[in-house]
């Protein structure tokens, strides 16, 4: 348009050649400016959302959200650095906030489908599920290629029982997402409840397929096993795919979740996460760091001496605990930590000791008498520890982790075969989704010469962990003579 | 912005494209993901208020307390439960409340439960110090009331953190705490429990829900939204117990059967409880109501053994495997067939579970008319189903009131504070709201626990005590069933003892009502001991059908309508066909 509007332009017949062009440069030049100039402000200019009771909030908390907040005031037309204040918003909780933030980043980017998603997230967070249900329809007509908007929509329907809006997302999920599980379990879920089980099952199959590790579709399919009848398979289905907590699909943000929260408890189980993932220290930093804003929270700190244990820094961990048992020497949990440091450190001995102490604090803590074998072990006390584990399994009865260790101990340390093989099969009962129980106990039936258990111990692995390490190793030790 | 008249010619370019002026604060309404089409409200009837509040006028002046102290300690934000019990047989439902007490080591403070006397006309008398109901220690969480050694007179079961509480009825007005000679103290933190014939005996055996192995030292510091300050859940203990079965001797004492019946074979952490016979084996099952974990269906197995099968039977998580935090639960066959559903109470983001009975087989039922609709934003405790309206359908009612701090405040006394949840029966399991929320205005806006439904007044309809955490009590007189028909039994076995766990049928020309006979379920409460049927506008005699848990049919032909009728055991017709298992 620029250009053209130039050429009708009747330059005077007198004007130098070099002057049109010096003009038009300039006038470009001012176009371009302008354009920018538009294209940098034509976003509004929106307050940031803060907190409304700041001075209540998690020290640790505060200062990061305020950090963030202070980010966008800098630059409060940009719909990224908005978005990100957000999601620090709803990793810790803040669900008011978050959802104005995310409106607000909506109207700074109105082609970013995430962030009105996550308005109508926060919208159901705040209890508001009925409400946040039109929004996510508005967004899957906005964004109609959106398999997020779609995959939300589903679970926002199934929620409140609008069973065919909720087959039209999922539906449309299956085409935008083939490779999804949540589709199929979604179509799955439907014709359960719409009293189809049978074709519940071909769905949730296919969705077992997609994804063998996705519980909550294999919990689905367990009741659908036992709609029709198919009672074995159910018990082990459901016994597999229950207890699950609910996990969305995820997206580029979800993802980022995690390195936003700040809150105490979400930061403990991170910290237990990545111990569990084989990342200790990570865990150690992440918790040396809230233990910044929070240096006399004795939770706290026994965490710390806990992951300081687990990433092998015992050394590092004995004066924290110290100082918890100066101020309370009645800490269970400072004792038991001690004495785990303590046996890590080669001192058997004062590590028994510590685990009495927590023992007689409290002779119905499982945790305690775990500690107090944990020392036996280390000084090779094996049958003395395997009583100690008994003792702790008659406080926790619930606990197959426990049997799944007495087994371990019969077996490997005092080859007492019968007696681990009882303990796995008690482990298995009670923790059916533990692949480590089931593992155990098909390599013992093996030992035991019992080939044809073991392979049922696997086609169970199979069903509860395909492609786990611990199904790879039954599996390579049947195919052994 | 003057000084620029690039910009002001972009601006004007943006007003002109119908955006917003720069600065101005986002109006909430206008938001770019606003809804296209107006969201669908649920079912609404609007009318005049179903009950009016009893005023403090009435010497029923309890006030629950916490004892909060600032700390969050976790028993405080669980307490408070009510027994509707007649204890000296005048005809009239006595009022029994549970209040907390004080945790604090250095300021303890015995709960003050209280027995109020219904003198009529809906006057009360404090009567707790005559009766011999002061409680000396303990932090109270709630009640059962079930006549446990057969003499007649209601005896009262206390649950507490510590020792519970079993105060036997004297018959004179007065109450002996026997507790240790009976054996049923638990010491531990108990919360709902019922008193339940699992063995088919003819004595009331105790069911006792427990929740949290917990004493102050393993409090946390936990934090809600933002990291404020908060009350921790269950999962912070991670110290769940098991439920306590004992099985009554039949000479004032029971025993201990927990273990031997396989009840600690599984277990969480147990606020509710109800029993009936799920199955229809002959037997009566038990159900924990689990907060955070998965739920417990204990199939009785005969021989005082039990099975808990609620995985595979559909009743132990949600439709996709995931626990919720069971709180009040009910036992209630919500589609007047003969099984008996369970309706589970849960928190903000949850919503209340119906598990639909299907022939033994339970799903997680979701509708958009449910009686879990537009319970997602609340937190439930007490619960109940009754006939509030005389219509001969079951509404529901649900005392709400928050764990946990979140962004909406309701109350600025009380940021827990919620309203509770009226919902009408439209009959096949389907719902409509009642407005005002609760039935009342104002509407009860506060921390609302344990809830018992009775007929208070003797006037057919029924009412409501609702008690909420740190807050006087609240009576709700039913002012909707006004001029229409209605029936209430009692129930006793061929001695003369309460049954439990009867199965009535009702049956008139225009439809057939079932109801299970069991007092003792919701949360922490203990509901009116009679069984009561709304009849609409029809007044003509009705006949009942009795399935007694022995498995014995009986037919009660030609009964008068607006009134109580004392049913006994093997005074009926015999009959059969009515009850097919």
């Amino acid at each position: 348009m620029t250009s053209s509007t130039q050429s009708r332009r009747t330059a005077p017949a007198a004007a130098p050649r070099r002057w049109r062009v010096w003009g038009s440069g300039i006038a470009m030049l001012l176009l371009v400016g302008w354009g920018a100039s538009f294209l940098t402000h034509r976003a509004p200019l929106l307050p940031v959302a803060r907190p409304a009771q700041s001075a209540t909030l998690d020290p640790q908390v505060r200062a990061y959200v305020e950090q963030l907040a202070s980010l966008v005031e800098a630059d409060p037309r940009h719909p990224a650095k908005r978005a990100t204040l957000g999601l620090a918003y709803a990793a810790n909780g803040l669900w008011a906030e978050a959802r104005q933030t995310f409106l607000d980043a909506a109207r700074l980017d109105p082609t970013q489908p995430l962030a009105p998603l996550y308005a109508a997230v926060a919208r159901e967070e705040l209890g508001d599920v009925a409400g946040a249900q039109p929004e996510f329809r508005l967004l899957t007509e906005q964004h109609p290629a959106f398999a997020l908007g779609w995959s939300r929509l589903g679970d926002s329907a199934l929620r409140t029982g609008d069973l065919p809006l909720a087959e039209t997302a999922f539906d449309q999920l299956v085409r935008l997402a083939p490779t999804e599980w949540r589709g199929p379990a979604g179509l799955g879920e439907i014709r359960l409840r719409q009293g189809q089980p049978a074709e519940a099952i071909r769905w949730l199959e296919q969705a077992r397929g997609l994804d063998p590790a996705a519980r909550g579709g294999v919990y689905l399919l367990g009741q659908a096993y036992r709609a029709v009848g198919r009672t074995n398979e159910a018990r082990l289905t459901v016994g597999v795919g229950g207890n699950e907590s609910r996990q969305p699909m995820p997206d580029p943000w979800s993802e980022q979740a995690p390195i936003h929260m700040r809150r105490l408890p979400d930061q403990l189980a991170q910290a237990e996460e990545l111990a569990n993932q084989g990342r200790p220290d990570l865990g150690v930093a992440l918790l040396q760091q809230a233990h910044q804003f929070h240096p006399n929270h004795p939770g706290l700190t026994v965490q710390l001496a806990v992951a300081l244990n687990r990433a092998g820094q015992a050394a590092q961990a004995v004066p924290l605990l110290d100082r918890i048992l100066q101020s309370d020497p009645e800490s269970i949990a400072a004792r038991i930590a001690r004495s785990h440091a303590l046996a890590q450190l080669g001192q058997g001995q004062a590590a028994l000791t510590e685990a009495q102490a927590a023992t007689a604090l409290d002779p119905r803590l499982a945790q305690a008498h775990l500690a107090v074998a944990n020392a036996l072990l280390a000084r090779e006390m094996d049958q003395e520890a395997v009583e100690s584990l008994r003792t702790a399994a008659a406080c926790d009865p619930r606990n197959g982790e426990i049997h799944l260790e007495i087994g371990t101990v019969l077996w490997r340390n005092l080859a007492d075969l019968a007696g681990a093989h009882a303990h796995f099969l008690q482990a298995v009962e009670l923790a059916p989704a533990l692949p480590r129980a089931t593992a155990q106990l098909g390599l013992l039936q093996l030992a035991l010469g019992q080939r044809g258990a073991a392979r049922e111990s696997l086609a169970r692995l199979q069903v509860m962990a395909p492609g786990s390490p611990e199904a790879a190793e039954l599996t390579h030790a049947l195919k052994q003579p | 912005m003057k000084s620029n008249p690039g910009h002001a010619a972009i601006w004007l370019a943006v007003v002109l494209c119908g955006c917003e002026r720069p600065g101005s604060p986002t109006p909430a309404a206008s938001v770019t993901n606003a809804p296209s089409t107006p969201i669908p409200s649920a079912p609404r009837t609007a009318a005049e208020p179903w009950f009016t509040r009893l005023e403090p006028s009435s010497g029923l002046d309890f006030r629950h307390s916490s004892g909060q102290s600032g700390r969050f300690w976790f028993p405080e934000n669980e307490s408070g439960g009510v027994g509707l019990i007649d204890y000296d047989r005048d005809g009239w439902l006595d009022v029994f409340c549970v209040d907390g007490g004080a945790l604090d080591p250095l300021r303890p403070l015995p709960p003050r439960h209280r027995l109020y006397r219904n003198l009529g006309d809906w006057k009360f008398a404090d009567v707790t110090v005559a009766a011999g109901l002061e409680c000396p220690d303990g932090y109270g969480m709630g009640c059962a009331v079930g006549d446990y050694d057969g003499d007649g007179f209601a005896d009262l079961y206390v649950t507490q953190l510590g020792s519970n509480r079993l105060y036997r009825n004297q018959g004179n007005g007065t109450f002996a705490d026997v507790t240790a000679k009976a054996g049923v103290a638990v010491n531990s933190w108990s919360t709902s429990a019922a008193f339940v014939d699992y063995d088919g005996d003819g004595h009331l055996d105790l069911l006792v829900a427990n929740y949290v192995r917990w004493s102050p030292g393993k409090e946390q510091e936990c934090f809600s939204s933002g990291g404020r300050r908060d009350y921790c859940g269950p999962k912070s203990f991670a110290a769940p117990l098991p439920p306590s079965l004992f099985h009554n001797r039949g000479d004032g004492t029971f025993s201990d059967v927990t273990e031997a019946a396989g009840l600690t074979r599984a277990y969480g952490n147990g606020l509710g409880v109800a029993t009936g016979d799920f199955d229809h084996d002959g037997r009566i099952d038990l159900f924990v109501a689990n907060d955070a974990m998965a739920n417990q269906l204990w199939l009785n197995q005969g021989a005082g053994r039990f099975v808990d099968d609620a995985l595979l039977r559909g009743c132990g998580l949600n439709t996709v495997g995931i626990p919720r935090a069971g709180m009040g639960v009910v036992a209630v066959d919500l589609l007047q067939r003969g099984w008996l559903d369970l309706f589970v109470t849960h928190m903000v983001g949850e919503g209340h579970g119906l598990f639909l009975n299907q022939n033994g087989l339970f799903t997680d039922s979701i509708s958009p008319d449910g009686p879990m609709m537009g319970s997602l934003p609340s937190t439930g405790f007490g619960v109940a189903f009754a006939d509030f309206d005389l219509d001969g359908e079951l509404d529901l009612y649900v005392a709400n009131g928050r764990v946990r701090l979140d962004a909406r405040v309701r109350s600025e006394s009380d940021p827990y504070a919620e309203a509770n949840t009226l919902l009408r029966g439209r009959g096949q399991g389907r719902f409509e709201t009642v407005s005002p929320a609760g039935g009342v205005l104002p509407e009860i806006l506060g921390t609302s626990r344990g809830m018992a439904v009775g007929d208070l007044d003797r006037d057919g309809t029924l009412d409501l005590v609702v008690i909420e955490k740190d807050a006087p009590v609240t009576v709700l007189r039913n002012r909707v069933g006004k001029g229409r028909h209605w029936v209430q039994f009692e129930l006793r076995d061929r001695a003369g003892r309460e049954v439990r766990n009867a199965v009535l049928r009702l049956v008139d020309d225009k439809r057939i009502q079932w109801r299970q006979h069991q007092p003792n379920e919701g949360y922490c409460s203990s509901q009116d001991p009679r069984t009561h049927f709304g009849l609409g506008t029809r007044g003509e005699p009705v006949r009942l059908q009795v399935r007694w848990p022995d498995g014995k049919a009986e037919e009660f032909p030609s009964l008068p309508v607006n009134q109580l009728h004392r049913i006994q055991a093997g005074k009926g017709l015999p009959g059969a066909g009515w009850f097919d298992w």
